[in-house]
């Protein structure tokens, strides 16, 4: 079947559906349709008036063809209307798979490159511009070609000398706007940084306000800003200036056209025709010709009202394109009977020594600031993949505790699988004001109010409380006084009973308990 | 609406938007009448030099309307977003809610929601009102022609205007509501991956990483489809709207034929069918419009939580900050346990120290009068004078993309700006930047650098009373002793408190006070 309608190349429509890609054909067809239907209306309207004046009498046939043809340009443009919107959203959801891929699998290291903020503005607002760069662009595009096409073609059956005015006044159009487009750019290029720079200005301020604030710095800014956007504004203006020529193009063409026609037809019917081919043209035609012109700017008219969409929807698929192909990470951990490293080399901190863990136990890491402990604790959780060398999995689910943890829910009780109030007493935390309603303590999302040691003392709770049988801890006891961080040390050393307990720490205290030291020197070695 | 008339921008817009949408009109009814004249005149002698001369006229005045309409249309609107941001911005910094809060717009997905706010109230006039003030006027204008010409067609004009108005209202309502759910959920889903995204690390050493990211971007898929919904709704109307001109010609030479309305008396009937078909193109955007105000008002109504309730208190003249057993408090209010109790004086720096979660940074912003001062009257008097005799020095001081002159927020003489930056150990990057004309922004600075400017505005202020967060924060241990105990010294004149969890950072104040 030949294809009425293409989809842009782009690795975001690679995924689509037959059905959904069906969906583009069906939204031009039913445009195509659409258009159709409203030339009808439009002859048949001009038909009956000329029925009326000429004839004297009322065109039945005439009046019943245009309400269908009105009810089924209404019909066609609700259907060409729904079939983009289907389609608008098929292309979308693969921008945010994209992005939930990216975001659920991608490396991390290349996550963190990205501000949270900036990340989920883009998963935000990318998906629908990236749909309407695929789909409402290119329909707008095609329309802008075959809808003046068909115009055209009809206005020639009727009268053929008015359609070759027609197509003499398209080439001008174009050349008009190729260089109200040219001259536009240059303005823009003259203004592009200023535009951009003070445009920024209001939010940059908004997203530093406390700062401003604190510096007793608001009436300065205020001044400041009141200035750039004036600056901003006239900017803009000359910009718009030519801008709006383009425009003025189509409206100068078209309100021409019309107006010309109109004169050189009534000149015709009076004989006094001074183009050839204009004289005696019957009613009908002439005001079937006349109604019949704005269909044939109406696609271009629209097109160019998209143009800053477009731009914006090409900048958006060109962001998208690199998350097709993101460097995803894995656990590449193999099974084996006994936990522990064979010659890993980490990215980051360079040669791991070998090692063997137990089944259950209390393993400190241990070492100067930035020897790798972390390091070596996301080598062997798995969230960081070994450059060379293997790392065995240990046996059974695991469990992460660090201040940055992630604690799900809006309670205690969320965050915490079973005995809230039992864990929040083992962690120091059942005394602690804050948590004086227990399991039913409001966390607020992400327990973003609390703080660190708060936040810290809650994930190794919520460690305990789950069922891994392995547990890592980042710095357990850093961030807390001496009462909590015995409260935690006596609870690890209780964990490691059953289970493996593998923490990074400074604390000599902890480490004095431990069953097994890993030291991490320049030259680490294993001792027990 | 009244300040569009009041505003003489907008009344030119207005104006220019009224005659281009005359001439459209008359310009098509126009050529539809005198072709239909000429062709019942015939050859008979028919003065075609005045029809044609009008036609052109109003050519070139709809051409010339619809530009200026534009360009002064958006000058005005820029205008009026010139005026809606600077006053938005005062009642924002002037928000007692502002400094209360942890600041929600420091993040780029929420700033981009509230920017979108701001773009709708800031474009309602030209997006809205000029537009909808042009429709009325068209439609005023067809509807007298109409009175004229073929009056029976009134009623049924009125019966179609009223089912298309009364369809495309419900559309573009029910188009506004699945925009507000979808607003809703992309918030939620936001806050949702921004958490996951803080704790990736330790969900993928749960192995929930990837089932986490999915369940967050479902709620965005979620909301792609609510808004495709509410674009469906939209095209719906616009599909309804697009009959209007046709119709209504329709209806209009129907009733013509009703009226007995023939030959030559038939003209008329044809002008004002043609006129409607005319106006068919001002109608269609009808429920875009109503849709864009909807949204400004809800976005509005958004903004409008912004008050300014500054006060103008001058500030204490200097000397002795005693805080007396004062109770500590997390930054909600809630009590902590402990109690604090130290004099600060000038020359003599007070430095707090303790662990975590104790409640230093709480204590330091309500000493500011950022938040509630709870047990007694506030050290400084009231919070509000806490507010203007402070400079609170956050930990997590924000740079203003700009130059680094504008970050110092000062308007002292350059000799010290430059003393103050060589305290500071920035001497060398300044130089590097430019000087105090270069250009810097939140991700050209370090974190220690960025650190290192907010220790200079501090140094710059001229605020009584300075506190500061952290001041040691990003820096080496090294680095923040030299530079703090330059900055104490500058600072001798003023009443200073700090908190660190740095023990040596602490010694150099004149009384350190732990807390657990």
């Amino acid at each position: 079947m030949m294809r009425l309608f293409r989809l842009p190349d782009h690795p975001v429509c690679a995924s689509l559906k037959p059905h959904e890609r069906q969906a583009g054909e069906t939204a031009f067809a039913a445009h195509l349709a659409a258009l159709g239907f409203r030339m009808v209306a439009v002859l048949a309207i001009a038909h009956l008036a000329t029925f009326l004046i000429a004839e004297q009498g009322f065109a039945v046939w005439a009046a019943c063809l245009a309400v269908l043809a009105i009810g089924g340009a209404a019909g066609a443009s609700m259907i060409a209307g729904r079939a983009t919107a289907q389609m608008e959203d098929a292309v979308a959801r693969n921008v945010i798979d994209l992005y939930a891929h990216f975001i659920g699998r991608g490396s991390l290291s290349r996550l963190a490159e990205t501000p949270a903020g900036e990340l989920i503005s883009q998963i935000d607002r990318q998906p629908a511009l990236c749909a309407r760069g695929v789909v409402t662009v290119p329909l707008a595009k095609q329309m802008a070609v075959f809808g003046p096409a068909a115009a055209l073609v009809v206005i020639a059956l009727l009268h053929w000398p008015s359609a070759i005015i027609l197509t003499l006044a398209m080439p001008l159009m174009v050349i008009g706007l190729i260089v109200t487009g040219r001259l536009t750019k240059t303005r823009a290029e003259k203004h592009h940084e200023a535009l951009d720079r003070l445009a920024g200005g209001f939010a940059e301020r908004v997203r530093c306000l406390p700062t401003i604030l604190s510096s007793h710095a608001e009436k300065r800014e205020s001044l400041r800003l009141g200035r750039e956007l004036s600056h901003h504004r006239q900017a803009t203006m000359s910009v718009l200036r030519v801008a709006f020529l383009n425009t003025a193009v189509l409206d100068i063409v078209s309100t021409m056209m019309v107006a010309g026609l109109a004169i050189s037809l009534a000149a015709g019917t009076l004989s006094a025709a001074t183009l050839p081919g204009f004289a005696g043209v019957s009613l009908g035609t002439t005001l079937a010709i006349l109604a019949l012109v704005p269909e044939l700017f109406g696609p271009l008219r629209r097109f160019a009202e998209i143009y800053h969409t477009a731009a914006e929807a090409r900048a958006a698929l060109e962001h998208v394109e690199p998350l097709t192909a993101v460097e995803t990470t894995r656990d590449t951990r193999l099974p084996a009977e006994r936990f522990g490293l064979r010659g890993a080399v980490s990215a980051v901190n360079g040669p791991y020594p070998d090692m063997d863990l137990p089944c259950d136990g209390l393993v400190v890491v241990v070492g100067p600031s930035g020897c790798g402990k972390t390091t070596l604790l996301r080598l062997l959780a798995g969230v960081d993949a070994p450059l060379r060398g293997q790392v065995f999995k240990p046996v059974g689910t695991q469990a992460w505790a660090a201040t940055d943890a992630h604690l799900p829910g809006h309670r205690v009780a969320d965050a915490i699988e079973k005995d809230a109030a039992r864990w929040l007493d083992a962690v120091g935390l059942a005394h602690d004001p804050r948590f004086s309603a227990g399991g039913d303590t409001r966390l607020g999302a992400g327990a973003q109010a609390l703080s660190g040691g708060q936040r810290l003392r809650l994930s190794i709770a919520a460690a305990a409380a789950s069922s891994a049988e392995t547990i890592f801890v980042d710095e357990p006891t850093a961030k807390l006084d001496e009462n909590s961080a015995e409260h935690i040390r006596r609870l690890l050393i209780d964990l490691a009973d059953r289970r493996l307990v593998i923490a990074a720490t400074h604390d000599p205290k902890l480490i004095a308990y431990a069953d097994l030291h890993i030291e991490l020197r320049d030259l680490a070695k294993v001792q027990t | 609406m009244s300040a569009l008339l009041s505003d003489r921008r907008w009344l030119i817009a207005l104006f220019a938007s009224c005659a281009a949408a005359l001439s459209a009109l008359l310009l098509l009814g126009a050529a539809g009448w005198l072709l239909a004249a000429t062709a019942v005149a015939g050859a008979a002698g028919f003065g075609l030099v005045a029809p044609a001369l009008l036609i052109r006229v109003l050519a070139v005045f709809r051409i010339g309307g619809k530009y200026t309409e534009r360009l002064v249309g958006h000058a005005a609107a820029l205008q009026d977003q010139t005026a809606h941001r600077a006053v938005l911005f005062r009642r924002m910094a002037g928000d007692a809610e502002t400094a209360r809060s942890g600041w929600q717009l420091a993040r780029a997905d929420r700033l981009q929601h509230f920017l979108t706010d701001v773009d709708a109230v800031d474009f309602r006039r030209l997006r809205v009102v000029l537009p909808a003030l042009g429709l009325a006027f068209c439609c005023f204008l067809a509807l007298l022609v109409t009175v004229a010409a073929v009056p029976r067609s009134l009623f049924p004009l009125t019966v179609l205007a009223s089912a298309l108005t009364a369809s495309s209202m419900v559309l573009a309502g029910r188009a506004a509501r699945r925009r507000v759910r979808s607003a809703t959920l992309r918030t939620l889903s936001g806050e949702r991956m921004g958490l996951d995204l803080a704790s990736l690390v330790s969900l993928q050493a749960q192995g929930q990483r990837h089932a986490a990211a999915s369940q967050a971007a479902a709620g965005f898929r979620d909301a792609e489809a609510l808004d495709r919904s509410a674009q469906s709704d939209l095209s719906l109307a616009d599909a309804l709207l697009g009959m209007a001109g046709p119709l209504c010609a329709l209806i209009v030479l129907v009733t013509g034929v009703a009226e007995n309305s023939l030959g030559t008396d038939a003209l008329p009937v044809v002008l004002t069918a043609f006129i409607w078909l005319a106006c068919g193109e001002v109608i269609a955007p009808f429920a875009k419009m109503r849709f864009a105000d909807l949204e400004a008002s809800r976005a509005s109504r958004a903004l409008d939580r912004y008050h300014d309730e500054h006060t103008h208190r001058a500030a204490i003249a200097g000397g002795d900050l005693v805080v007396q057993d004062a109770p500590l408090a997390d930054p909600e209010g809630q009590p902590l346990g402990g109690r604090v109790s130290f004099t600060a004086s000038q020359g003599k720096p007070v430095a707090i120290v303790g662990p975590s979660g104790c409640g230093k940074t709480s204590l330091l912003k309500r000493l500011a009068g950022w938040l509630a001062w709870s047990g007694g009257d506030h050290p400084l008097g009231t919070e509000d004078r806490a507010r203007v005799s402070s400079h609170l020095s956050l930990h997590d001081a924000a740079i203003l993309e700009g130059t680094l002159r504008d970050n110092l927020f000062t308007d002292a003489p350059e000799a010290e700006m430059m003393a103050v930056l060589v305290e500071m150990e920035l001497a060398d990057r300044a130089e590097a930047l430019g000087g105090l004309l270069g250009h810097v922004g939140q991700s050209s600075l370090s974190l220690g650098e960025a650190r290192r400017v907010a220790l200079a505005r501090a140094a710059l202020a001229t605020q009584p009373v300075i506190l500061l967060d952290e001041p040691g924060e990003h820096l080496d241990a090294d680095q923040a002793e030299r530079v703090l105990k330059r900055l104490l010294s500058r600072l001798e004149d003023r009443t200073v408190v700090f908190v660190t969890h740095d023990e040596r950072l602490a010694a150099l104040g004149a009384q350190v006070v732990h807390l657990h």
